[in-house]
């Protein structure tokens, strides 16, 4: 059968790129026929992709086509997708709520808010919905969808099987390196990690804080950061941007404790990654980071900076409860292998009809 | 100092209440911060900041609030129709309704027309001064890439 896959574009390091890759692999292996199409051309890919202009010569009623979904689709596409007499299913992975945006980046206030408007058009062009959480789930519920179920994102160790950058392993050996991984975005409540970390440092003078992810067209949030490091007068707090697969890597390696504030999360493939790389996650309880840490980590339901620098402090002098907590982890973490999540696709694949 | 319910500590594995304890007891070790008495604390100075530089949440959002289509600038009540049901009294009805708007428009129009006018020429306005705005914002952007 043709089971094909729709994502406006893709790029190298995006954790959505490398999901759509997987299941190609993943479908492919169950002797399905499947591309990839985008919209704009990658410049660089974890996988092939092909123009919509050549899907004409592979469409077909008895095909699915899997869109996947983050922000929105442009007018052209939605056309595109309405005119194909292809069954089709939403692969949801979240839009983060405009409200984050405003005052921020209008643009993204903009897009976010057509995606979410684009939700209900969606639901009628689609036989199904799924999330790569419930929480995502969820939302395609509310949004119009009748059927819809959960398709994780597979963790695949060998994409992180990569030799860690030495320089920035020397840079920042470990010790007291507290760490938080994502674009730098309003949802992820950077100025929370700012606050928590300046009742650190009071506690831990050689405590650092390890900012990993890009800072693209958020100019006017990170000079809110940056102004409110240089008011709380807080030293050792790095901006990494973005950074290659070996930084990464590295920075993984040298974090003692990876920490979110985050309010809004569709699903927090970091936190899958700090599982790997056997950093314990104290995170905020919000959104999909419950579900997605399920039995493990440590969580919060309040933002008492004062008493999560504490947590830290406690986690950073306590070797074996920082090993207790990563054992858990890493059970934790087999639910999202590569084979685990192959079983929840022929599962939900079967629920449409497909052998 | 209690923090009730504060934790969540899925993990059977973990002594939820034993770890809370511990973090009480590190908060005891490390009073509240030495700022000086009357100064704002961190979360305090985090709050306000924000609203100095972005606004009242309410505000912002209503700001980037997406710019009404311009045929919304048009006010006059150009489909304004005058009809009748009743047989008898209601074409007498309608006439005399005709003649009232007639009058209303001859007066009242004029306004309408020029606020409408008006109305188009701020939306497209507005519109140009966003798409500057958001150009200028990203030559910034990159200009700050630029830096890094």
């Amino acid at each position: 059968m043709h089971i094909h896959q729709f994502n406006p574009t893709l790029s190298s390091g995006d954790a959505i790129s490398n999901h759509v890759a997987g299941l190609q692999t993943m479908l492919r292996a169950m002797g399905h026929r499947s591309d990839i199409f985008c919209e704009i051309p990658p410049a660089s890919a974890p996988a092939r992709s092909r123009s919509p202009d050549e899907y004409e010569a592979v469409s077909s009623p008895e095909n699915i086509m899997l869109l996947h979904f983050s922000l929105h689709y442009s007018d052209r596409t939605l056309a595109w997708l309405a005119g194909l007499p292809d069954r089709k299913v939403l692969i949801y992975h979240n839009i983060t709520p405009p409200r984050y945006f405003a005052g921020i980046n209008n643009t993204y206030f903009e897009a976010a808010g057509r995606g979410y408007s684009q939700l209900a058009e969606l639901s009628a062009l689609t036989e199904a919905g799924w999330g790569d959480s419930g929480f995502n789930a969820q939302t395609l519920r509310r949004a119009g969808w009748q059927k819809t179920g959960v398709l994780p994102i597979a963790f695949d160790a060998r994409n992180y099987a990569i030799p860690p950058a030495k320089k920035t392993e020397k840079l920042y050996p470990p010790g007291a390196n507290v760490l938080f991984v994502g674009r730098v975005s309003p949802n992820k409540c950077f100025e929370d990690l700012i606050v928590a970390f300046y009742y650190l440092k009071k506690m831990r003078p050689d405590a650092r804080l390890l900012l990993v992810g890009s800072t693209h067209k958020m100019t006017r949030y990170v000079d809110y950061l940056q102004t409110l490091v240089a008011r709380l007068h807080v030293a050792d707090v790095y901006f990494t941007g973005h950074v290659s697969r070996a930084d990464l890597a590295a920075f993984y390696r040298v974090g003692d404790v990876f920490l979110s504030m985050s309010e809004h999360e569709g699903f927090g493939v970091p936190l899958l990654e700090s599982m790997h790389y056997g950093l314990p996650v104290v995170a905020y309880h919000s959104t999909a980071v419950p579900e997605t840490l399920g039995d493990s980590g440590v969580m919060f339901r309040q933002k008492k900076h004062r008493a999560v620098a504490a947590l830290l402090d406690l986690l950073l002098a306590d070797e074996p409860l920082r090993q207790q907590i990563v054992a858990g982890q890493r059970r934790r973490l087999q639910d999202f292998s590569v084979e685990r999540v192959r079983i929840r696709l022929e599962q939900l694949l079967a629920d449409l009809g497909v052998d | 100092m209690q923090q009730d319910n504060w934790l969540e500590i899925p993990d059977d594995a973990l002594d939820a209440a034993q770890i809370q304890r511990r973090v009480e007891q590190r908060l005891a070790q490390h009073p509240a911060g030495d700022e000086p008495a009357g100064a704002e604390s961190p979360a305090g100075v985090m709050a306000a900041l924000r609203r100095q530089m972005f606004g009242p949440a309410e505000e912002a959002e209503e700001a980037a609030a997406p710019l009404p289509p311009l045929r919304e600038a048009d006010i006059v009540p150009r489909a304004y129709h005058i009809d009748w049901r009743n047989p008898v009294l209601g074409p007498l009805n309608a006439l005399l309704r005709r003649f009232v708007n007639l009058e209303i428009r001859r007066s009242i129009y004029p306004a309408l027309e020029q606020q409408s006018a008006l109305n188009r020429q701020i939306l497209a306005e507005l519109r140009r001064l966003r798409a500057e705005n958001e150009a200028l914002r990203q030559q910034l952007d990159s200009l700050h890439r630029l830096d890094e």
